[in-house]
């Protein structure tokens, strides 16, 4: 039996084909995937390493902000919730009250291996 | 009746663990064994390996019965996945939460994610040592805390120790720039570890050059122990599976860290897919663990998953058990590396016993370029760009077609690779220095 399982998706950069091919790698492990897809519109931009640890951080609060009423849905009825990128990560860590029993997992190879028991 | 020499192993990394230095840690301690040692391991708990790094169970068979393990319990915050036991701070202000993590960490022993494991690690080993007399530690890199246990030891009970660095502390092996200066307390370490030390051993001529040049007291101490391949890993020769198209088979195998020049093979391999100068219906496929940690570093995934279009296949991770079949299905092996003059490959040996041609994607500066010198069947580049990864690419069909009058050659040169090779000359010195 397939698990129910939600894949957010929020770094500016990750392409359509990466989300396909993301999303592929988890059905073929046996995820029945919905995609939450967090991206923003417009990369920002950013300068040096602590420009882009600041952009990186206020990425990440705004994608969060980003959660509409039917991806709060699809995350509360998951089995498994994937951060596919670290940006994706407050997103799903909000998702822990409105469904605790989900397990919240942070990039692809630990969602597999919670899928795939290894 | 004398009794048998006692060696205590100091190891993060070891079976399960599916990191690459796991293999020379099982070499070693096999070594010892079939020496005639009494061997006792003291490494972290497999739910460490199963947590953050990914485990490869079928290693542990390999491990000699005759081997006691002992796993130290080994908490590591920064990687791990389950994002519903992550603090607020973590969440809301990654940077931050990592700066204070790291500082807590060092207080210890100053090396992140690792120093706290010094206590635990050296109260393992005294306890070993309390109940069955040491002879010798063997500590093994990275991470370092290893080496602070066995000096805690040495200090204690007068244990000698060897420094098993593989690679190094201080020396950023990419960019040759030292990490640490002398006055700091990684710089005061090393300093007090080496001069203590019975043996340091490297990987390489280059980094056992670099750390004598600096403590020219401890040069003659130091040895290189080179990497090699493992002769129960790999069932050689290798046969190759017939092709089911007109298309070359490539594959890479190892761990895609940040170093490897991954965007520019992909670029690369693009380049020569489109211009002909490999046949249409190629692929590459990429097998290993992206990162060399759980929670993901970079946009790796992303990269790989792009490149599915061009024929580029990630497999994810291949159990020891499968690396022959993995080579048995590859006409040819790209070894994409970071740059640096400093920077080994353990999978270069692994490559070398595989028998196939080698697409050399790395700084022709690098350690490992010595190690396939006598190689006859190596396409090189001579910048890591995409144009040159397209050109090397290009000569592979060539180099496919002319394997098998080479077979021999690549035979004898496998044989000088092999690990035992590599170690035995350490371990007869240590054997008979016990005995003495």
């Amino acid at each position: 039996m397939s698990t129910p399982t939600v894949l957010v998706v929020a770094a500016a950069g990750t392409s359509d084909q990466a989300v396909d091919a993301l999303t592929g790698t988890l059905r073929d492990a046996g995820a029945d995937v919905t995609l939450v897809d967090l991206r923003p519109a417009h990369a920002p931009a950013s300068r040096g390493r602590v420009g882009a640890a600041i952009a990186a951080t206020t990425a990440s609060w705004a994608a969060a902000r980003r959660v509409s009423a039917a991806d709060r849905a699809a995350l509360r009825d998951a089995a498994l919730v994937v951060a596919a990128d670290p940006v994706a990560v407050p997103a799903v860590w909000r998702a822990r009250r409105a469904n605790p029993h989900a397990a919240l997992v942070n990039g692809l190879p630990a969602a597999v291996r919670a899928l795939t028991g290894r | 009746m004398r009794r048998p020499p006692h060696l205590l192993y100091l190891a993060w990394g070891f079976p399960p663990s599916r990191a690459g230095g796991v293999y020379r840690a099982l070499a070693t301690v096999n070594a010892f064994a079939a020496a005639g040692w009494d061997v006792t391991v003291v490494t972290a708990s497999r739910e460490t390996f199963e947590r953050y790094t990914g485990a490869d169970t079928s290693l542990e068979a390999l491990v000699d019965p005759r081997v006691e393990v002992r796993r130290v319990p080994f908490s590591w915050p920064a990687q791990d996945t389950d994002v519903r036991r992550y603090p607020a701070l973590r969440v809301a202000l990654p940077p931050v939460w990592a700066r204070l993590r790291r500082l807590a960490d060092q207080v210890p022993f100053p090396e992140p994610s690792y120093g706290p494991w010094r206590r635990p690690l050296a109260a393992a080993a005294r306890a070993v040592h309390d109940e069955h007399p040491v002879d010798l530690t063997i500590a093994t890199a990275n991470p370092h805390v290893t080496f602070a246990a066995a000096h805690d030891l040495h200090r204690a009970a007068g244990v000698p120790y060897v420094m098993d660095y593989r690679d190094a502390w201080r020396l950023d092996v990419f960019s040759g720039a030292t990490t640490a200066r002398d006055g700091s307390r990684v710089g005061r370490w090393e300093r007090r570890l080496v001069a203590d030390a019975r043996e340091v051993w490297f990987v390489n001529e280059p980094i056992r050059a670099w750390h004598a040049e600096r403590y020219p007291r401890a040069a003659g101490r130091m040895h290189v122990v080179a990497n090699g391949w493992d002769p129960g890993l790999l069932d050689v020769p290798l046969p190759t599976t017939p092709r089911p198209g007109p298309g070359l088979r490539l594959a890479y195998l190892g761990t895609v860290t940040p170093k490897v020049p991954l965007t520019e093979l992909l670029a690369g391999w693009r380049l020569a897919l489109a211009d002909g100068r490999l046949p249409a219906g190629s692929t590459l496929t990429l097998g290993g663990h992206l990162g060399y940690f759980a929670v993901p570093q970079g946009t790796l995934a992303q990269v790989v998953a792009d490149a599915a279009a061009d024929g580029v296949r990630y497999v994810g991770p291949v159990a020891k058990a499968d690396v022959s079949r993995f080579y048995a299905d590859a006409d040819a092996l790209v070894l994409a590396l970071g740059s640096g003059r400093y920077v080994s490959s353990g999978k270069v040996y692994e490559y070398v016993a595989a028998g196939r041609p080698v697409v050399a994607v790395h700084d022709p500066r690098n350690a490992t370029t010595d190690v396939l010198a006598a190689h006859p069947l190596v396409a090189r580049v001579e910048r890591v760009t995409a144009d040159e990864v397209a050109r090397a690419l290009g000569e592979v069909p060539a180099l496919v077609a002319a394997a098998p009058e080479h077979a021999d050659a690549l035979a004898d040169l496998a044989l000088a690779y092999r690990r035992d090779a590599q170690l035995a000359p350490r371990v007869a010195a240590l054997t008979e220095r016990a005995a003495a």
